[in-house]
């Protein structure tokens, strides 16, 4: 044998290239365990800020938090359910791959007690427990504010034990996976509309029945003056104010029915409230009223009503101020064909559930910062419809009046068009809010369930600012506003809206990518989608996704072939820049265009719609979005040119 | 793509039909090894591609490519996977490209400068010029891959992700392993191409026109493989249970299974297999091994 270093060193050139490729392969990239983290830095999901503040932090809700294999932001789920439900979700895996590592609240050993409400509490605090060893109890008294609750233990004798105690079955963490699990998600919202709007035009009705009681009490005639007639009056008759200006403030504390006829003013003594109802199945129609007080807040310190100690504050900052009517503690109370001119509230709900407002007009301060609200409800699922609110700082404002109905309302030039803080499951639908200072209308403090249905918003810096989660917000035009519509509210729908003309679309701003946008048409909008920091977003769902002016590609039925992303630097483009379709259509983007969608958890702040549609999806919209264009103007330039 | 040589394509080859019957390696008792003459005609090819500044050209215009797609397709601020899915489909197009021009004109050139005849006077074998040719000009391709890639992995990982300081974050199942498979793969698959380049160039210099052979060989790889198995697949000659194993046929589909298998399958979780891994490393294997008997057939058939 000869001596033969090139073999040599070519044998170990090919092994050492062997080594080298083989080891990519040989690692296995899952084999660092995530750490549970602190349940706030997790981008959680799963109970609105209302039921978090009512349980406060004596409850210990069962909480999971997952690590998914393509999101980077570590999930925490309110109750094991909310993660088994998004979990078995469509499209879900597409969004955040799968759980690389779920922990859940490991209740072994931490004294875990049940509440009257059948909230867990417990001794100490809870540690975390990896999903697939732990033992979970399915279908005990255990409840979250949000409903019936999994409760997970590391130990199952520990799981054996709550269930001897409080019901239920220990089950181990793949029947967890199958269990079915109801949450109120979007679609509920969606499923809601129709009987909450039935429901609300059934009590509109019976309230609508007040009106019929017989006359008992003229003023002028029968009582000197309508306080004199409020006392005289026997309960469920009607007092009848006729045509004159009254100067008195009133307090009504019976059953009545109080009428105005045309051109009945009262006037109050600018200061306090001119009207004071503190009764059930009170009425006050037909009455023009000024001379309200300027207060709009309160620094008594003893509140008359029990608040939860956490709203104490809102309440006093909120639910104390000047009202043309103030009604306090009365249910089912009608507020109708009435107009008030304040510098405070128009109409004061609280703790008064089930009142009608309607046909009312209330005109606020020029300046919003120095008025308050149209119509403020404070933990007062009302009805206020058909009525007009201009200027003053919000339309209507909401605080915890969990399905309240706003329908049919007009709000022109104020902060906001109508307000929602604290409050679930309300009805926004069929509004007109025009020309307001700051937003349209504006959903805050993480609530679930809200439908936001029909409305026309324009000509704000904000249209719809939407918060929260499980929301429904559809069929609405925004158009002329600086930013059109945010995605706040997670697992939510967004779907049939028209976003026309304004500066922006829509924000996608949840955190999560977990909601549905489709069907939506995005028109003359200079971008029409940008995006916060976040996840790629697919607005897409079974196959079907939006309309945007300006996509190219060829007409498959119903969707284009190529895909369009709003942030995409080319696309966002495309209906603005002349010649930027012919560049969009070059291989080296097509092929970028098409692989948009791949990984889309992994990837960072950008939105994609895989399928955009031939056509705009909501003519019927569109065509009434442009006549009201011109209508909208109208009303704005002669509110503005009447002094 | 030139070699500089003033008179490329105008010198025939020149006929040596008369010292056939010498037998190259037979003229002379072997005084190196085998190994040697490889390593020498390897060193030779990797002079060529060092002094062609057109090679050199390609990797910078790759380097610009793979980066400007990574920054482009947002991949780089997203993670190594989603800066894979963008990058696959551009690699599946350029790195036979790059991997055709590196080897079509190995063999073709020498064959037509006569060098084929003076080599021949040495006492080298076809097997051996053959080895030789793909290694030199091997390493020449994988630097002008590999680079660019790592260009590419260094445009991920010098890419903030942005995020929300509050929330806690983690890398899912994104990793730089991950990428690191696919310049793994990539290379190997440009090392296939290579050697199919290396034999059509030995077949072309029986012939005139190797330049279209190359690019016929080349659209076929691309297109006309996958073709036949959307056809194979429509018209049930591929069983569906077979198609997974047929699908290795074609480099191209053998590589993209590859891929994704490897690592995006990794991070989006379970769904139909994507390929057989095993089968498909076989078929590359056997497209090289074959490629490159071909070539050694097509030089020794000239000799």
């Amino acid at each position: 044998m000869y001596d033969d270093p090139p073999r040599l060193r070519i044998i170990v050139l090919v092994l050492a290239l062997a080594v080298v490729s083989a080891a990519p392969f040989l690692v296995d990239v899952n084999s660092t365990e995530p750490v549970p983290v602190d349940f706030d830095e997790t981008v959680s999901i799963g109970l609105s800020l209302e039921e978090r503040q009512v349980v406060g932090s004596k409850v210990s809700v069962p909480q999971a938090q997952v690590f998914y294999s393509q999101y980077q932001y570590v999930t925490g789920y309110y109750g094991v359910e909310r993660f088994v439900h998004a979990h078995n979700q469509d499209g879900h895996s597409e969004q955040f791959g799968y759980p690389l590592r779920v922990y859940v609240t490991d209740f072994s050993g931490t004294e875990l007690e049940l509440t009257d409400d059948g909230y867990p509490t417990t001794a100490g605090s809870e540690g975390w427990v990896d999903a697939t060893a732990a033992a979970y109890v399915i279908d005990s008294d255990s409840r979250t504010p949000a409903g019936e609750t999994i409760v997970p233990f590391s130990n199952r004798a520990d799981a054996e034990a709550f269930a001897a105690s409080h019901g239920g079955e220990v089950v181990d963490w793949e029947t967890v996976l199958d269990t079915p699990v109801d949450v109120n998600d979007a679609v509920a919202a969606r499923d809601r509309v129709d009987s909450q709007r039935r429901a609300a035009g059934e009590r509109a009705e019976s309230v609508t029945s007040l009106r019929d009681r017989p006359t008992s009490v003229v003023v002028g005639e029968d009582a000197n003056t309508i306080q004199d007639a409020v006392d005289m009056a026997p309960a469920n008759t009607t007092i009848v104010v006729p045509a004159g200006i009254y100067e008195e403030t009133i307090e009504i504390d019976r059953p009545i029915t109080l009428a105005g006829d045309t051109n009945a003013t009262i006037h109050g003594n600018g200061n306090g409230s001119v009207i004071d109802v503190t009764v059930d199945r009170t009425a006050v129609t037909g009455l023009e009223i000024t001379g309200v007080g300027n207060e709009t807040s309160s620094d008594r310190a003893e509140l008359e009503t029990a608040a939860d100690e956490w709203e104490h504050d809102v309440e006093l900052g909120y639910g104390h101020g000047d009202a043309g009517i103030a009604v306090v503690g009365a249910s089912t109370v009608l507020v109708a064909d009435v107009a008030i001119e304040t510098p405070a509230n128009g109409v004061l709900l609280r703790d008064s559930p089930h009142a009608v407002v309607r046909n009312i007009t209330v005109d606020g301060s020029d300046e919003w910062k120095e008025g308050f609200m149209g119509v403020m409800a404070m933990r007062s699922p009302a009805t206020v419809e058909n009525s007009t609110f201009r200027d003053g700082r919000d339309g209507i404002y909401t605080h915890r009046s969990g399905g309240i109905v706003i329908r049919n309302n007009t709000m022109i030039n104020g902060r906001f068009g109508v307000h929602l803080m604290y409050t679930s499951n309300a009805l926004v639908v069929d509004n007109s809010v025009h020309g307001q200072e700051l937003a349209g209308i504006v959903v805050m403090t993480s609530p679930v369930g809200n439908a936001i249905l029909g409305n026309d918003v324009r000509d704000a810096p904000n249209g719809i600012r939407t918060g929260g989660s499980n929301s429904y917000v559809a069929e609405n035009v925004i158009a002329g506003t600086e930013l059109g519509l945010t995605t706040a509210a997670a697992d939510s729908l967004y779907e049939h809206n028209v976003l026309m003309d304004n500066d922006v679309g829509i924000h996608a701003s949840s955190v999560l990518p977990s909601n549905r946008v489709i069907a939506n048409d995005f028109l003359d909008n200079d971008q029409h989608t940008t995006v916060s920091v976040g996840p790629l977003r697919i607005w897409t769902s079974d196959d079907s996704g939006n309309y945007w002016e300006g996509t190219v590609g060829s007409c498959d039925g119903e969707t284009l072939d190529r895909s369009y992303s709003p942030t995409d630097p080319v696309d966002r483009h495309l209906h603005t820049v002349d010649g930027t379709p012919t560049l969009a259509r070059s291989p080296a983007l097509e092929t970028v265009a098409s692989l948009e969608g791949a990984v889309p958890g992994a990837r960072g702040s950008s939105v994609v719609d895989t399928a955009p549609l031939c056509r705009p999806a909501n003519l019927d919209l569109l065509e009434r979005a442009n006549r009201t264009a011109s209508k909208a103007n109208d009303e704005v330039s002669t509110f503005e040119a009447t002094p | 793509m030139t070699t500089g040589h003033p008179a490329d394509n105008d010198v025939e080859p020149i006929d040596r039909e008369d010292k056939r019957e010498d037998g190259i390696d037979e003229r002379r008792p072997p005084t190196v090894s085998p190994s040697h003459l490889i390593e020498a005609v390897a060193r030779r090819e990797i002079r060529t591609v060092v002094r062609t500044p057109t090679f050199a050209l390609l990797a910078v215009v790759l380097v610009a490519v793979l980066v400007g797609i990574t920054r482009l397709g947002g991949g780089a601020r997203a993670g190594y996977v989603p800066a894979t899915a963008d990058l696959l489909t551009p690699l599946e197009l350029l790195v036979p490209t790059v991997a055709v021009a590196f080897g079509y004109r190995a063999v073709l050139d020498d064959a037509r400068r006569g060098e084929l005849d003076v080599l021949r006077t040495y006492p080298l074998t076809p097997r051996q010029f053959v080895l030789g040719v793909y290694l030199g000009r091997a390493i020449g391709l994988l630097a002008a891959i590999i680079l660019p890639l790592l260009a590419a992995m260094a445009t991920v990982a010098l890419t903030e992700t942005p995020s929300i300081r509050f929330y806690a974050t983690h890398a899912g199942s994104d990793s730089p392993v991950l990428f690191l498979r696919v310049i793994v793969l990539t290379a190997v698959f440009g090392l296939v191409v290579l050697a199919v380049a290396v034999a059509i160039s030995a077949i072309a210099s029986t012939i005139k026109n190797g330049l279209a052979l190359a690019l016929v060989a080349l659209v076929l790889l691309l297109f006309g493989a996958d073709l036949a198995l959307v056809s194979g697949l429509n018209t049930d000659l591929i069983g569906d249970s077979w198609f997974v194993y047929v699908l290795a046929a074609s480099p191209n589909s053998a590589y993209r299974g590859l891929i994704l298998e490897s690592t995006i399958s990794v991070v989006s979780g379970t769904g139909p297999r994507a390929a057989s891994p095993l089968v498909s490393v076989f078929s590359l294997i056997l497209w090289t091994v074959v490629s490159l008997i071909g070539a050694t057939v097509a030089v020794s058939r000239q000799s």
